[in-house]
């Protein structure tokens, strides 16, 4: 099944809504969800963003960690992972308390606002360049501004994304302050 | 500086799972016992269990010990981990006595 889907955590709700109705991820390659028939809620899936890509020795450590405890990775796209374990054994919670959350979160809010300073430095070059004519074919002007239009939209996308994390980090903060 | 250290507030998870090590034992048995020892309040996840072995591993408090027949790996408390949670105990005890003692509650 194919499908794009660019916020995380929409994407592990509705692979758990699809385990729930028997029908469970077990691979997954650039919006290509492959999926098998088991028992409805067999099981949990998360999705982890790994800090090093998935054949780095601190990951593999990590993931193997992860399988002794239940913990089976399925997919793994770059640095993000597509994790499941058997619902029967419990909840399935990587991190539980606001320290390791917050951690997990300051990795997200990284990686897309890296994205967002790539998208915008790029768009400022390209606009600098037709502002100061240093292409003087027109068409390549225009080509030129729809990169611009273009990267500010998926700045913009990316910026979202990475705001969420960002207010998320901010309120466990403050929780954090009378909690552990 | 590492007496500060070993002075300061452990958090529940890292104090839980310092009482386990006192056997060795593996990632997945550290959960278990956590969870039976809290009477199921405690659930560690294993994102959670991982960080706090890794820098428990970095402070010196426990030590790696070797692999399990399942090839699982284990690990202990060391001497300065076993301070670290005295010191935690007094902390607490601490905490509880002003407790009761301020509010009556006794149990």
């Amino acid at each position: 099944m194919w499908r794009w889907i660019y916020d995380y955590e929409k994407e592990e709700k509705w692979l758990n809504e699809m385990a729930a109705k028997g029908l469970s991820l077990y691979s997954f390659f650039f919006g290509k969800y492959t999926f098998e028939e088991t028992e409805p809620g067999k099981y949990i899936y998360q999705i982890e963003l790994l800090e090093n890509l998935p054949t780095s020795p601190d990951s593999v450590a990590y993931l193997r960690f992860l399988e002794d405890t239940g913990v089976v990775c399925v997919a793994s796209v770059f640095r993000w992972v597509y994790l499941r374990k058997e619902a029967a054994s419990g909840p399935f919670d990587l991190y539980t308390d606001i320290d390791s959350k917050i951690k997990r979160l300051s990795t997200m809010k990284n990686l897309w606002f890296t994205f967002v300073w790539l998208e915008f430095i790029i768009a400022a070059a390209n606009l600098a360049m037709v502002m100061y004519g240093w292409i003087f074919i027109h068409q390549m002007a225009w080509l030129n501004l729809g990169c611009v239009v273009l990267l500010v939209v998926l700045g913009l996308l990316l910026l979202k994304l990475g705001l969420k994390p960002a207010r998320k980090i901010k309120s466990l903060k403050r929780e954090k302050l009378i909690c552990e | 500086m590492t007496l500060t250290l070993e002075k300061s507030p452990l958090t529940e998870a890292a104090y839980y799972i310092l009482l386990s090590l006192y056997e060795p034992m593996h990632g997945y048995g550290i959960m278990q016992n956590v969870k039976v020892l809290s009477d199921d309040r405690v659930n560690l996840g294993p994102g959670t269990l991982y960080g706090a072995i890794n820098t428990l591993l970095e402070k010196g408090w426990i030590i790696s010990a070797g692999e399990s027949d399942s090839r699982k790996k284990e690990y202990q408390i060391t001497e300065s981990g076993k301070k670290a949670v005295s010191y935690e105990i007094e902390r607490l005890e601490e905490l509880l006595a002003n407790g009761k003692k301020i509010t009556g509650v006794q149990k």
